[in-house]
């Protein structure tokens, strides 16, 4: 395997009037490619802001972010929105799909953005949606529009798949089917998936596991047997 | 796919956007379709007085003789020359109309244009080529004959032609507005006067020359020297443009300023509405560029489809609109419409002025964060004001506050409110305004001035014996009109001057229609006048009558109003004490008379004056028509929109108010008193608006007309009632919504 993300030192703090919060505090760690990887954490201990630095959503305020070679936390936002159309996927708690496209429409979006054109159907196709391909996401429960998101996210072929409490919405079946999907891709596909949760079970299923506590890493596990999804209590 | 969520997101918000769409598209319906229509009637008449060589300069010298002629033709500037002989006569047929003569040296400048008959013939000493209105109007066919009384002699003429002249363009003869049945004008070969020696008092000149009168001044004596733009007709229907040209320029204003302020509103509206969706597209690797070209085409799709529609919808309606009217007081021979580049142009300042008011919209898209566009914005902190503090405040009820704070927070919104409200007024003064100012006119005119029943036309030759005789006979009034040239400051001004003893059947107003004595031994001038030349009482002014140059000093002793005839007034002793013969050509009576009388032209009845006044006025009932249909659409429209903006923004605190256990009514009264505090904003700016857009239109309605505005409480009131009514009637459309208010529902969604 060889190494995808590298975090040195990275550090971001947002200020709001006097106070500055350090919602990352010296970050290090590595991720290498085709792992799932599990970052865990009580609320408001730097999850979110970790994922987002990665995703290029946010900049850091001190250290340096390194994926595939390249000093991301360098770029600048051109260079970012290049970044994300690229190499990264992202599903969200809330799906955070185009209200007003359809299924359909929300994967070939992707399209307005990538080089080669992709024909939405195929990937809808792998999350079992082919049926819903008119609908609109209103008509779609909330583990179908969680699908559609990651048909979403698999359809620019991203080298990591960055994943923030995709299963925080849905109930547990639903979740399970989600959380397989995204494990196969990880072990079929070989594509990187990182998962914020604050589903402890998940970690069972991790090649590694983050831990964080206030913006630090508390605790960092290598597994290298993770459990099969269906021997985890869910 | 993109574009999609675009048509979608219209459609959601589709109000708004039709709002949008529909004013960018008033806009243009309206410039261009004004504008087309004064370009195309200037095209037209362009081309009436470039087909007919319409003369540069009318030279009306002291005596034509062969010597006068030379001394012209040596002016090197001076391109061609014609003389004509042009001669007020009586038609002798039914009511007597007048037709000027103009008998010609050979028709090559100001040629008359003939449509029916034959072309006209030079060497022709038996035909006429007559004012082919003027022989519709009076049933005379080409064949006919004509016979004409002028200076106690007649002459019968058959009629080879029917066809307009450039000079008549706009003619009105005697009578307050042109009446085709009671004035005409007929061409004739020189061949066909009564005597050999053609007596010409006319000199038709073409020049380039801008300084020709210098040059003339030099080499000949005469009487008046009047331009191409002083010209009668032209300057009336240049005058008729010109205000066309105003409306059209002015009415875009508003929807301009409503178009933008709905836009910048609704994309303020979308762009927070979407903002997760905004942090997902970033998310997903959209560039803000892209995005941000995104909602700015929301804007810029609407005003293209709105301008081009306007655009083409206005060329081929609006003019067709004005013409039925125009051509009621105006004589072109084609009327239609025409383009003018600058169509082009308005559309493309209007599509880059919305895509611009689209972008401050949405110039936060990239000013923000990915990963803060992805959470819900921060409540807006609004302090509180000096107001909030005062004692006022506190005792202030619920409604107050919410509404007081709803719209400190929505200033925008209520802005765009106030400007819609505000345009809405206007229309509906300017509309209600000139409606009134026509009827005032007339009570003006044939009430408040005038109270005799006939005016008699006294023939040119008329001597003073006759005249005292039909004075005596008929208990008249002698009445003395006569053309001046008044001059002050530098500017000159072509008017009348009447003269007449002080009599019961004439009444001196100023200008807000109260009766006033006019000096007896003064100089009295109208409002208007002292207006154009800028002077007032005590000051002195300079006049000289046409035919005559010799300039009088006068200085002015009184300011009179009057709605029609423009100049100053005499009376007969001051007058011969000036050194000027008195000579009516008027006799005014209550009497009626018959105009087989000796020395009597024709007569005007005054009755039939008010009918043809009454039929013309109601083509200005047409643009009344069309100014209230926008100020309908207007208000209706963006009062609408913009309720559902506020509500659908409000939804949840409305909805929340309701569970508390507000009734339905207090609501509603809360969504009301909004809308009237400010519609009553709106309406209380708009006044002096409208009628300082009344103002303007009115002073471009030509020289010779005064219209008097005064600010009328029964059409402040019209308009309040109208302006609050709709205000009303829109509310109540939303009374539905807010009955069927979902309190579950609303309470779910997530506050933006």
């Amino acid at each position: 395997m060889s190494q995808l993300i590298k975090f040195k030192n990275v550090t971001k703090e947002y200020v709001t009037g006097e106070n500055i919060l350090k919602a990352a505090d010296s970050l290090n760690f590595m991720i290498e490619r085709g792992e799932f990887v599990v970052i865990l954490g009580p609320s408001g201990s730097g999850k979110s802001t970790l994922l987002n630095l990665l995703g290029g959503l946010d900049k850091v305020t001190d250290g340096e972010i390194i994926v595939n070679n390249k000093i991301i936390s360098q770029f600048n936002d051109n260079e970012l929105t290049k970044y994300r159309a690229e190499e990264i996927g992202f599903i969200f708690q809330f799906y955070n799909l185009i209200p007003n496209l359809t299924a359909l429409e929300n994967i070939e979006l992707i399209n307005d953005i990538v080089e080669t054109k992709i024909g939405g159907l195929s990937y809808l196709e792998q999350v079992d949606l082919l049926s819903h391909a008119d609908n609109f996401p209103a008509e779609l429960s909330g583990g179908e529009q969680q699908r559609v998101s990651i048909a979403r996210a698999l359809a620019k072929q991203p080298s990591m798949l960055l994943c923030d409490e995709p299963t925080g919405a849905l109930d547990s079946e639903t979740g399970y089917n989600i959380i397989k999907i995204l494990l196969n891709l990880s072990k079929q596909e070989n594509t990187t998936v990182i998962i914020v949760t604050h589903n402890i079970e998940l970690s069972k299923l991790a090649n590694k596991v983050i831990y964080l506590k206030n913006g630090r890493i508390d605790d960092m596990v290598i597994n290298d047997n993770p459990k099969n999804i269906d021997e985890i209590e869910w | 796919m993109l574009f999609k969520k675009m048509l979608r997101d219209m459609k959601e918000h589709k109000m708004q956007f039709i709002a949008i769409f529909l004013m960018s598209f008033l806009t243009l319906l309206v410039f261009a379709g004004v504008g087309a229509e004064v370009a195309g009637v200037q095209q037209s008449v362009d081309s009436f007085y470039e087909d007919t060589n319409m003369a540069d300069v009318w030279l009306y010298p002291n005596e034509i003789n062969n010597q006068t002629i030379q001394k012209i033709m040596d002016i090197d500037t001076t391109d061609d020359m014609e003389r004509q002989l042009v001669l007020p006569t009586t038609a002798d047929i039914v009511d007597d109309p007048s037709v000027d003569l103009h008998f010609v040296e050979n028709n090559t400048i100001a040629k008359y244009y003939p449509m029916d008959g034959n072309e006209f013939d030079i060497n022709d000493e038996k035909g006429i080529w007559l004012d082919k209105r003027f022989a519709e109007a009076n049933n005379l066919k080409v064949g006919d004959n004509i016979k004409l009384k002028f200076n106690g002699t007649s002459i019968e003429k058959t009629i080879r032609g029917l066809g307009y002249s450039p000079e008549y363009v706009y003619s009105q003869g005697d009578s307050l507005l042109p009446d085709f049945k009671m004035h005409g004008f007929g061409y004739l070969s020189y061949k066909a006067f009564i005597v050999d020696d053609v007596p010409y008092n006319t000199i038709l000149i073409k020049t380039d020359d801008m300084d020709y009168q210098s040059k003339l001044d030099e080499k000949i004596n005469y009487s008046t020297y009047l331009p191409f733009d002083d010209h009668t007709s032209v300057n009336q229907f240049q005058q008729e443009l010109d205000q066309h040209n105003m409306i059209g320029n002015l009415l875009p204003i508003i929807f301009v300023a409503v178009a933008l302020l709905t836009l910048l509103t609704t994309m303020t509206r979308i762009v927070n509405n979407q903002r997760t969706q905004i942090g997902t597209l970033k998310a997903l690797g959209f560039s803000d560029r892209t995005l941000t070209l995104h909602y700015v085409s929301y804007g810029f799709y609407l005003t293209v489809v709105g301008c081009v529609l306007g655009l083409i919808i206005g060329e081929l309606t609006i003019p067709s609109l004005f013409f039925p009217s125009m051509s009621a007081f105006y004589t072109l021979p084609s009327w239609k419409g025409g383009f003018d580049i600058k169509f082009v142009y308005i559309s493309l300042i209007m599509i880059v002025l919305s895509t611009f008011f689209t972008y401050l919209a949405t110039k936060n898209i990239s000013k923000e964060s990915p990963a803060s566009t992805l959470m819900p914005k921060a409540p807006k902190f609004s302090g509180q004001g000096l107001f909030e503090k005062s004692k006022l405040w506190n005792k202030m009820g619920f409604n107050g506050r919410w509404n007081y704070r709803d719209i400190k927070r929505n200033k925008v919104r209520s802005l765009v409110t106030i400007v819609s409200i505000i345009g809405c007024t206007l229309l509906l003064i300017t509309a209600f305004g000139m409606d009134e100012g026509m009827d005032d006119l007339k009570s003006w005119q044939y009430g408040g001035i005038n109270h005799y029943d006939n005016q008699v036309i006294l023939e040119d030759n008329v001597t003073s014996a006759q005249i005292d005789d039909i004075t005596k006979k008929y208990d008249g009034t002698q009445f003395m009109n006569q053309q001046i040239e008044i001059k002050a400051n530098g500017i000159s001004q072509t008017s009348s001057l009447l003269s007449y003893n002080k009599s019961d059947l004439i009444t001196p107003t100023d200008k807000n229609m109260n009766p006033i004595d006019l000096p007896e031994d003064g100089v009295s001038l109208t409002e208007k006048t002292s207006e154009i030349l800028g002077v007032k009482k005590g000051d002195t002014i300079e006049w000289h009558l046409y035919g005559d140059d010799n300039w009088t000093s006068s200085k002015i002793d009184e300011i009179y109003a009057d709605p029609a005839t423009q100049g100053i007034t005499i009376r007969p002793n001051k007058l011969e004490e000036l050194g000027y013969n008195f000579t009516p050509n008027m006799i005014l009576t209550n009497r009626d008379i018959n105009s087989r009388v000796d020395g009597v032209s024709s007569v005007n009845n005054f009755g039939d004056l008010q009918n043809t006044w009454d039929n013309l006025t109601e083509s200005a009932n047409i643009m009344i028509g069309v100014l209230l249909l926008f100020a309908t659409v207007l208000s209706i429209v963006m009062l609408y929109s913009l309720g559902v903006l506020a509500f659908t923004e409000a939804e949840r605190d409305l909805a929340t108010l309701k569970v508390v256990g507000f009734k339905t009514r207090n609501i509603r009264r809360l969504f009301l008193s909004q809308n009237l505090i400010l519609s009553v904003i709106g309406f209380i700016i708009g006044i002096p608006i409208g009628y300082y857009v009344l103002r303007l239109l009115m002073d471009y309605s030509g020289s010779s007309f005064y219209y008097p505005i005064h600010y009328s409480i029964r059409v402040i009131l019209i308009v309040f009632v109208i302006v609050i009514g709709l205000s009303i009637f829109v509310n109540l459309l939303f009374s539905r919504k807010i009955r069927d208010i979902d309190m579950v529902e609303s309470l779910k969604k997530a506050r933006d």
